[in-house]
């Protein structure tokens, strides 16, 4: 055995670690001759300022520092070799580490502050030889360990808490090397056959400004109360990957110096699960991830001021997410689902994240804004369902904009430090422009657009067939570009228990969506289309059930310029189209399991009883997704002014105007109908509202009888070929529709229906998609 | 739910006024190969097990019905029946409503096929003056009615209510619906070439 002077511990020990003189007592439990044994205590040390500097420009963290959590606690390193190989274990003291600023030189806002409490130790055991086995080292058998950590970070006074956070890391065959890369050295970890655990016990927000007693920052251990909903969490997160392939970091970013990380890394038999009451879990999850020019990280500077950066050329990630649960663990099982992402530049349309400090300008000096643009080509989607596969293809996306994430507080409770009430502080009007209580994305002209070609069914080299217009129903477009501006605000904690709770405005604008359209382009387009959506005290939750959004007091006006048909700019138009809408309770709720057994072209709960009424029974399986939406429309209170057509925004309503002179809005005629709403018809309580209007969905991949329509008598087509089936229900009590009112320019409104009630609707369609023929 | 509204809304507006019916030439169906579209199988129905207001009674007698339950049997049956969609319309400020009172069926078919057309040539010479895209909805040969049936009515009140009852059990002896003839189909019916639907 062999004993390693202190000058390789400095070495191999992080910055976190001070040289400490050992003491006589210490130096008495040095045993001899089988390595080094180091405690340490104390430990603490600060720096005013941290720079990182890169072709001019400087990231700099101020103001760090780390101690250890408890005074006088001690961590523990020993220094060995065994089987001729280097062996350092760490068992480290709890620690803190806190950083009061993370800044760009040159900017007068910063991204906000950090601190972490967390436990380190590991174990490294290095020998010589890489994975060529020559030049390297051996990094095999080591582990890494975080544990009991818990993240602040601080955003103009207001906390996001990471809590109960752990990550352990198995290196199993792994190897570093330098190599040869495209633009120099590079660091290359071959990962082997290594495996990485992390659990996220909470995430939640405090947002009672500060802390408790100024100056005397919070711990896990003495948590900050003062906010009602601290305890409140977004949920929990568990993930156990394995992962091989390799990563490589060299120099050289995007421009000039920087950082360039290229990951080839393979993921296999692994599991992702999100918490809450119910699961979010992918049993089996595989796939890839690989950028061939690599991630590159750099400073920069442009008229807005100093950025970093991360931007790839070239992108791929595909997963399988396989035994995908949504709900309740015991029964609820979707089958797998498939992603293949192809992130790729193409001339102007490129991928990158520029990240400049402080958000909403409204959000004091700290926070985070990003410039995004993203291009992905030829991608896809593919739900496999008791062993069929469908494959929605040619997914393509690419768009711009700006994204800023802040923790903000509203004014609603009173006027408080780092609230913003806004100049419309009216929180239940469309035109309100303060702040919500949360974690707020902003949206500031996000232009973007997506596409799919058609759906391939059966394998992925099948024909390309349409089907994607039967997802219509729940306001997925074959192909949709747009202008999006809002906010989305979160709050942790759901309807029950964890999950998160929403506030929401967004102005869609500008834009063109497709309810069917063919490979060249032509269908039938919502052309020219402006869409304004307020949402308040929604909430998202993973139940038994499956995910249950539930959408709080929604309101919103969908203002069609032009129904084309055609091309989406030239096509000949139908008129405008403006729909209203004024919703309270209403919800959409996924779960697992798809249509099931039924009854096709008869009735009957059984083979035999349907197929007795003329019917024909298909069986399509455990598995598959449903899809349940709750519209609850409610009446407008404020009246139905004769002679006029009411423009109160809460309300239900639906224009079709068309022959307007010059395109401009209201010189034409107009079809009105007019505050619609949904009833429970109870005779003992006229007012209640609550089953609404409801659409059901059930998503399977199966097969159906087909006939070919080419042939005389259209012979049925053999083995039965699969098809994309939807199985959809809409089911009403009551639907009423107070007037329909018919508008000329120059006559003005009259009314031609004083009334319309439709009830006891249970309507179904029951249709699978399969190419023409 | 905006497409959907949409979509029926298209429906329709579009289908009454501006729907022709077109005869497919042998050339045009050799071309019924494309990818951008849609073939659909399978069936569209109204309240095939009943509808979700009212549930089935024991017995065809109204007076032993509670608020909640409806038989929309024949005058006369034994059995008891679900009821199908009730849609009223008054079109007088304050009029009489007119009533489609149980309309129910099942319609299944094989091969409804949708797509996007462009125009311009055939149809005797009139496609190239027309040159323009078009919905089409190929017509599935054979679609089967079964079960079928709507009544044609009169009512004093939109919504239906068992006039034998008391309004305090939830019903309304004042309620009156006379309804002036009904229908039942089954079968099924040949239905040949395409719909196609345009905006003019």
């Amino acid at each position: 055995m062999a004993r390693y002077p202190l000058l390789l511990l400095a070495l191999l020990s992080p910055l976190a670690q001070a040289m400490q003189a050992l003491d006589d007592q210490s130096l008495s439990a040095v045993s001899g001759r089988d390595g080094i044994s180091l405690q340490t205590t104390g430990g603490a040390w600060s720096a005013s300022s941290i720079d990182y500097g890169q072709d001019g420009q400087t990231l700099s963290l101020k103001g760090v520092s780390s101690q250890n959590q408890l005074l006088g606690s001690s961590s523990t390193t020993t220094i060995d070799v065994q089987d001729g190989r280097l062996h350092v274990q760490h068992s480290g003291a709890a620690q803190m580490l806190a950083i009061d600023n993370i800044e760009l030189a040159g900017s007068n806002k910063s991204f906000g502050a950090f601190r972490a409490f967390y436990t380190l130790g590991g174990s490294l055991k290095l020998s010589g030889g890489g994975a060529s086995g020559v030049s390297g080292f051996s990094v095999d058998d080591s582990q890494l360990s975080l544990s009991a950590a818990t993240f602040y970070y601080r955003d103009n006074g207001f906390d996001l808490i990471v809590q109960g956070l752990s990550f352990d890391t198995y290196l199993n065959n792994a190897y570093v090397d330098i190599v040869s890369g495209g633009s120099g050295q590079e660091v290359k970890l071959d990962l082997g056959s290594s495996r990485f655990v992390a659990s996220i016990a909470g995430i939640g927000l405090d947002l009672a400004h500060g802390d408790p007693i100024p100056g005397v920052p919070v711990t896990p251990g003495a948590p900050d109360l003062r906010d009602a909903n601290a305890g409140r969490s977004f949920g929990q997160l568990h993930m156990d990957l394995n992962l091989g392939g390799s990563l490589s970091i060299g120099s050289g970013g995007a421009s000039g110096e920087g950082l360039r990380i290229k990951p080839n890394i393979s993921i296999s038999n692994s599991l992702f699960q999100y918490q809450d009451e119910g699961v979010l879990r992918a049993e089996n999850f595989a796939g890839s991830l690989i950028s061939n020019s690599g991630i590159t990280l750099d400073l920069a500077q442009d008229g807005q001021g100093s950025y970093a950066q991360l931007a790839f050329s070239d992108l791929k990630f595909n997963a399988t997410l396989g035994g995908l649960i949504m709900g309740n663990p015991s029964n609820q099982k979707l089958g797998s689902l498939a992603v293949d992402l192809n992130f790729l530049d193409q001339g102007a349309r490129q991928n990158w994240v520029k990240l400049r400090p402080g958000g909403d300008s409204n959000s004091g000096l700290k926070g985070i804004s990003a410039d995004a643009s993203w291009n992905m080509v030829d991608s896809s989607l593919a739900l496999t369902d008791n062993g069929n596969s469908m494959w929605f293809s040619g997914l393509r996306t690419h768009g711009s904009g700006q994204f800023t994430l802040d923790i903000t507080k509203s004014c609603a409770a009173g006027v408080s430090a780092g609230c913003y009430a806004g100049s419309n502080s009216d929180l239940n009007s469309g035109g309100y422009n303060g702040h919500f209580d949360g974690l707020r994305l902003g949206l500031n002209n996000v232009v973007g657009s997506y596409s799919f070609d058609g759906l391939r069914v059966g394998s992925a080299d099948a024909p390309l067939q349409g089907g994607t217009e039967l997802l219509v129903l729940m306001e997925i477009f074959p192909a949709y570009d747009f202008t999006l501006n809002g906010q989305i605000t979160l709050q942790p904690g759901g309807f029950s228990g964890d999950g998160l709770r929403y506030n929401a405005d967004f102005y869609i604008s500008e834009a063109n969506a497709a309810v069917t359209v063919d490979e060249n382009g032509r269908g039938l387009w919502l052309a020219g289309s402006s869409y304004e959506m307020h949402y308040r005290d929604g909430s998202l939750d993973v139940s038994n059930n499956g995910v249950e959004l539930r959408k709080g007091t929604y309101w919103s006006k969908l203002d069609v310029g032009d129904l084309r048909w055609g091309d989406r700019h030239t096509g000949t138009s139908l008129g405008r189209l403006v729909l209203k809408r004024f919703e309270q309770g209403s919800t959409l709720a996924l779960s697992s399991g798809g249509a099931g057994a039924l009854c096709v072209g008869g009735s009957g709960s059984s083979s035999a009883a349907c197929v007795a009424s003329g019917g024909r029974w298909e069986d399509r399986g455990d598995e598959g997704l449903s899809v349940k939406l709750k519209n609850v429309f409610v009446r407008d209170g404020s009246g139905n002014p004769a002679n006029a057509v009411s423009s109160n925004d809460k309300r239900n309503q639906i224009i079709l105007e068309t022959d307007r002179v010059g395109g401009v809005n209201g010189t034409g005629s107009q079809l009105v109908v007019d505050n619609f709403h949904t009833s429970d018809a109870n005779p003992g309580n006229p007012a209640a509202n609550s089953y609404g209007f409801n659409v059901d969905l059930n998503l399977d991949v199966a097969p159906t009888r087909v006939c070919d329509k080419s042939a005389a008598g259209c012979p049925v087509v053999s083995p039965d070929p699969l098809g994309f089936a939807v199985n959809a229900r809409v089911h009403f009590k009551e639907m009423n529709i107070d007037r329909v009112q018919h508008v000329h320019p120059t006559g003005g409104a009259v009314t031609s229906m004083y009334g319309v009630k439709l009830q006891n609707a249970d309507i179904r369609a029951n249709l699978t998609a399969t190419p023409i023929n | 739910m905006t497409s959907r509204l949409l979509a029926l809304c298209v429906m329709l507006l579009s289908l009454p006024a501006l729907a022709e019916m077109q005869a497919l030439d042998d050339e045009t169906l050799s071309q019924l190969n494309g990818q951008g579209g849609v073939y659909l199988s399978g069936e569209f129905s109204i309240n095939k097990d009943g509808g979700v207001l009212w549930s089935l009674p024991l017995n065809n007698d109204p007076a032993t019905w509670s608020a909640d339950q409806r038989s929309c049997a024949t005058p006369g049956a034994s059995a008891v029946e679900h009821c199908g969609l009730r849609i009223a319309v008054r079109s007088e400020a304050d009029g009489g409503w007119y009533v489609l009172d149980n309309m129910k069926g099942i319609f299944s078919f094989e091969g409804l096929t949708l797509r996007t057309r462009t125009i311009n040539d055939g149809f005797g010479g009139d496609g190239a003056n027309f040159n323009q895209d078009v919905l089409e909805f190929g017509l599935p040969s054979e679609v089967k009615f079964k079960d079928g049936s709507f009544a044609f009515g009169v009512a004093n009140q939109g919504g239906w209510q068992n006039s034998s009852l008391s309004q305090a059990n939830g019903g309304n002896p004042a309620y009156q619906q006379t309804n002036i003839f009904s229908a039942k189909i089954d079968g099924s019916i040949r239905m040949q070439g395409n719909v196609l639907i345009f905006p003019k």
